[in-house]
C-alpha cells in the first residue's frame, strides 16, 4: 500500500469516528431536550395577533425553562374530527383546550392524564369557584383546568322592545313574561320572530336542555353508583311542549325555524329576531359579523319555568386545559408548566390588551361576555376588570352588578355521560319533530327516548 | 417479431434469468412509469382505506392506540341502532327518486338540446353551468332558495296560486327538496356525457330517416334512443352507486333533520366514526354498506346481460 493509500485512508477512518462520535453526543443532547406540543391557531388573518402573542409567550416560556423546546401545533378543537386524526398520527398538542363536554369521552379513550398530583401543588387552585372544575371531574380525579366558561343567558335587542312597547325582562322574568315579550316583538309581515331558538344539529338538543332546567328537570341523574336518564320527568316534558307551543301556539319562532348556532345570532344581529339565548361568543357574530350596535345589546337571567320546580337556569359550560396522555412521561412536567404558564397572570392582561389594540385597528370590537371560573376576591379578577375599565371602547361587558352576581346562581352543568350524543342524536331530533309535526307528542317522545339512551349508554356505564 | 427498441439489452443472451424482465421493462417501462403516481396516490388514499375498513370492522379501535379485535360485535351495535332503518329507507328514497328525477332528466335535456337547431351551444352552456358552482356555495343558494318566507320556489309557488311548501323543515318534503337540489347540480354533466354519445351516432341514421319521412318522434324512438341505450345503462349504475353514497348534501343543509328525515347510512358512517369515534362501528356499516351495492351492481349487471341477450 502506498503512503498516499495509507494516509487517504487513516483520513477516512478518522472522519468516521469524529462523525460517529458528533453525530452520538448530538443525538444525547437532543435526547435530553424535551420537545413539546403546544397549540397555535391556524394562520389566518383573524387569527395573526393571538399567533404572534402565543409565539412570543413560547419564548418566554423557554427562556423560563431552559431544555424545553415548543413546537407549535397550528390547531383548534372545534370539531373532533380533527383532533381524532391527529391523535392517530401522535400528532395532538401535548396541551390542548377542549369543550366542558368532552371529559368522559377523552377519559375512555384513554387520551388524557389525571392532573390531581400538580392540582395538589398548584397555587392558584384556592382562586378557582369550587364548582369550576365539576365538568373535568369523574370517578374522583380531575382531569382539567378551567381557563373560559359561561353561563348562558338572554341576550334581547333592546330597540326593538322599546319599538313595540314592551318592558326589559326584570331580574327574576318567568315564562310567561318571556313568552309575553316574544309575542309583543314577533312581526310576521317584517320576517321578525320574537325568539330564535337553536334547532339544527347538535345545538337543538343543547338549547332544549336550558328549557328543561328551567323547569326543573334534570338530563341525567346519578344515585347509588348508577346513571338515569332524567329527561321523561313532567318537567322536561313541560319544556318540550313550551317549545311546542312557541312554533304551534304562540308562534314567535322564524319562519325558517331550523337554525344552528351561527345561524342565531346572523338572525338576531340582522334584527329578525328580538330575543335569543347566548353562552358567550354568540353576540360577536351579531356586532362584529351582522354589524349590530352594541348598545341596542341588553342581557337578563334565563326566565323562571312555570311549575313548583321553575327555576332560573341556563348550561353552564366552558373550555378546560388538558394533558394529552401520548405527551411522553418525562415530558408531563413541562407540559403542566406550560398550561399553567401565564395562566391567570400578566400574561393573560398583556393578551387582552393587544386583543384591544387590535380590534381598535379593525374598527371592530372584542365582544365576548366573560365569565371566569375564578373568585372575584382572586388578584386577577380585579387586575382583569381594570383592563377593561380603561379599555372600555372596544372591549365590551355587560349586566348590572346585580345581574353578574346572581347568574353564577342559574349555572347548571352539562350531561356527565355522553353529553354529546344526547344532544345530537336523542334530544336534537325531538325538537325537529315537535317543531316539524303539529300532532307530536312530547311525552312520548321524551320517554321512548330516556329509554332508548337507558338501555344502550347509562346502563353500560362501569363505576 | 424482434422489436426494434429493445436493441440497447441486446447484448444480455436469451437464456439469462432477467431477460424477459429486461425486455417487458423495455417494452412497458416508459408506460407503467406514466401509470405509477396515479397508481399510488390511489393505492395509499383510495384502495388502502378501503380494504383496511375490512379490517376495522371487526376492530374496537381508538386513533392511536393499538384496537383490539371484537368479532361481529360492531355488526351488532350496527343492527341494533334504531336511527338504521329509517337512514336505510331514506337512502333508499333518495335513491329512487334521484333514479327517478335525475336519470330522466339529463338524458331528455341531452335529446332536446340535440334536435334543437339554433341555440344549441347556449342551452349546452347553460346546463352545465350548476357543475362548476363551489359545492357550498350551491348548497347556500339553495337553503335561501327553499327559504318558506322568502325563497324564490314559495314565491313561484303563491304566484300560481299554489300554497307555499316548507321545503327542507318539513318531514315529508326535505329528502324530495335535497333530491330536486342534487338533480339541478348535477344533471348537466350527465347530460353531457349523453350529448357526446349522441354526437357518435352516425349521421346518415338520420337522414335516411328522414328521406323515409320519419318524424321526430320515431327518430328519437327507433334512432336516438337504441344508440344511447349502453351510455344510459352505464350511467345508471354509476349513478346508483353514487346517491346510495349521499352525504354532502343532508350534512350540509339539514344535518340530517328535521327527525331524521335525511339521515343517510353514509351520513350514519361519518357520525359514528368523526362525532363518536367509534370507527369499529363505522368500519362494519361501511362493509354492510359495501356488500349491498356490490350485490345491487351484480344484480344490475345480470338483469342488464339478460335484456340485452333477448333483445337479440
Amino acid at each position: 500500500m502506498s503512503k498516499v493509500r495509507r494516509v487517504m485512508l487513516l483520513g477516512m477512518l478518522v472522519t468516521l469516528i469524529v462523525l460517529t462520535v458528533g453525530t452520538m453526543v448530538w443525538v444525547n443532547a437532543a435526547d435530553k431536550t424535551i420537545q413539546l406540543k403546544v397549540v397555535i391557531g391556524p394562520d389566518t388573518p383573524d387569527n395573526k395577533a393571538q399567533n404572534q402573542a402565543t409565539l412570543e409567550r413560547i419564548k418566554r416560556f423557554e427562556k423560563a425553562n431552559p431544555g424545553v423546546k415548543c413546537i407549535p401545533v397550528p390547531f383548534t378543537y372545534t370539531s373532533r374530527q380533527e383532533f381524532f386524526i391527529k391523535q392517530a398520527a401522535h400528532a395532538a398538542p401535548d396541551v390542548l383546550d377542549v369543550w366542558a363536554t368532552e371529559c368522559e369521552l377523552l377519559v375512555s379513550k384513554k387520551w388524557i392524564v389525571p392532573l390531581d398530583s400538580y392540582l395538589k401543588k398548584w397555587d392558584k387552585y384556592d382562586w378557582h369557584l369550587p364548582n369550576s372544575f365539576d365538568p373535568f371531574r369523574l370517578k374522583g380525579k380531575i382531569y382539567g383546568v378551567p381557563f373560559s366558561g359561561y353561563v348562558k343567558h338572554v341576550i334581547y335587542n333592546k330597540q326593538m322592545f322599546k319599538d313595540k312597547g314592551v318592558p326589559e325582562p326584570s331580574i327574576n322574568w318567568t315564562w310567561d313574561d318571556f313568552i309575553n315579550a316574544a309575542v309583543k316583538t314577533t312581526d310576521k309581515e317584517k320576517g321578525i320572530a320574537g325568539f330564535a331558538a337553536m334547532t339544527k344539529g347538535s345545538e337543538g338538543g343543547w338549547a332544549l336542555t336550558d328549557l328543561i332546567y328551567q323547569a326543573g328537570g334534570e338530563i341525567e341523574t346519578y344515585k347509588n353508583g348508577k346513571y338515569s336518564a332524567a329527561f321523561a320527568s313532567p318537567e322536561a316534558i313541560s319544556a318540550l311542549q313550551f317549545l311546542k307551543d312557541m312554533k304551534w301556539k304562540y308562534d314567535v319562532l322564524p319562519a325558517n325555524w331550523s337554525n344552528g348556532w351561527v345561524d342565531v345570532y346572523n338572525v338576531f344581529g340582522s334584527g329578525k329576531a328580538a330575543i335569543v339565548f347566548d353562552a358567550d361568543w354568540g353576540r360577536n357574530v351579531a356586532i362584529n359579523g351582522q354589524g349590530m350596535d352594541p348598545k341596542n345589546v341588553g342581557v337578563a337571567l334565563m326566565p323562571k319555568g312555570n311549575g313548583p320546580k321553575g327555576r332560573q337556569m341556563g348550561v353552564q359550560g366552558g373550555r378546560f386545559y388538558v394533558i394529552n396522555a401520548f405527551c411522553p412521561a418525562k415530558s408531563r412536567d413541562a407540559a403542566w408548566k406550560w398550561l399553567t404558564f401565564e395562566l391567570w397572570d400578566q400574561g393573560n392582561i398583556t393578551g387582552l390588551l393587544n386583543e384591544a389594540e387590535e380590534a381598535r385597528k379593525n374598527k371592530q370590537y372584542r365582544a365576548q361576555f366573560e365569565y371566569f371560573p375564578l373568585k372575584p376576591s382572586s388578584p386577577f379578577y380585579k387586575e382583569w376588570a381594570n383592563a377593561f375599565a380603561k379599555n372600555s371602547d372596544v372591549l365590551l361587558s355587560w349586566g348590572s352588578e346585580e345581574f353578574l352576581s346572581l347568574l353564577p346562581k342559574t349555572a347548571h352543568t352539562e350531561p356527565p355521560i355522553e353529553a354529546q350524543y344526547v344532544y345530537g342524536q336523542v334530544l336534537s331530533p325531538i325538537v325537529q319533530e315537535v317543531l316539524s309535526n303539529k300532532n307530536a307528542d312530547p311525552a312520548k317522545l321524551l320517554k321512548d327516548a330516556a329509554a332508548k339512551f337507558q338501555k344502550d349508554y347509562l346502563d353500560k356505564v362501569k363505576e | 417479431m424482434e422489436n426494434a427498441n429493445l436493441k440497447p439489452i441486446s447484448y444480455i443472451p436469451k437464456k439469462s434469468p432477467f431477460f424477459k424482465t429486461r425486455k417487458f421493462l423495455g417494452t412497458y417501462g416508459i408506460g407503467l412509469a406514466f401509470i405509477l403516481p396515479a397508481f399510488l396516490i390511489y393505492g395509499i388514499f383510495q384502495w388502502y382505506p378501503i380494504l383496511y375498513n375490512f379490517v376495522l370492522g371487526f376492530q374496537n379501535y381508538t386513533p392511536g392506540v393499538p384496537a383490539d379485535w371484537v368479532g361481529l360485535q360492531n355488526f351488532e351495535r350496527v343492527l341494533s341502532d334504531s336511527v338504521l332503518p329509517k337512514a336505510f329507507l331514506n337512502t333508499l328514497a333518495f335513491t329512487g327518486w334521484a333514479l327517478l328525477i335525475g336519470f330522466l332528466v339529463p338524458v331528455i335535456a341531452a335529446i332536446a338540446i340535440t334536435e334543437l337547431r339554433k341555440g344549441r351551444s347556449f342551452f349546452r352552456l347553460s346546463i352545465y353551468m350548476p357543475t362548476i358552482i363551489p359545492a357550498i356555495s350551491l348548497y347556500i343558494m339553495w337553503m335561501f332558495l327553499f327559504n318558506p318566507a322568502v325563497g324564490l320556489l314559495n314565491q313561484i309557488l303563491q304566484f300560481f296560486g299554489l300554497p307555499a311548501l316548507e321545503w327542507l323543515l318539513s318531514q315529508k318534503t326535505a329528502l324530495v327538496s335535497l333530491v330536486i337540489m342534487s338533480t339541478w347540480a348535477n344533471f348537466g354533466s350527465t347530460a353531457l356525457l349523453y350529448m357526446a354519445s349522441l354526437s357518435a351516432i352516425p349521421e346518415e341514421y338520420y337522414e335516411a330517416s328522414e328521406i323515409d319521412g320519419a318524424g321526430i318522434w320515431q327518430r328519437i324512438r327507433y334512432i336516438t334512443i337504441p344508440s344511447l341505450l349502453p351510455t344510459m345503462l352505464l350511467l345508471l349504475l354509476i349513478q346508483l352507486l353514487a346517491t346510495m353514497q349521499v352525504l354532502q348534501e343532508p350534512f350540509v343543509m339539514t344535518s340530517g333533520g328535521p327527525n331524521n328525515a335525511t339521515m343517510t347510512l353514509m351520513y350514519m358512517v361519518y357520525n359514528y366514526a368523526f362525532v363518536y369515534a367509534d370507527f369499529g362501528r363505522a368500519g362494519a356499516l361501511g362493509i354492510m354498506l359495501f356488500l349491498l351495492l356490490l350485490g345491487l351492481s351484480v344484480v344490475y349487471i345480470r338483469v342488464n346481460k339478460i335484456v340485452q341477450d333477448e333483445g337479440r
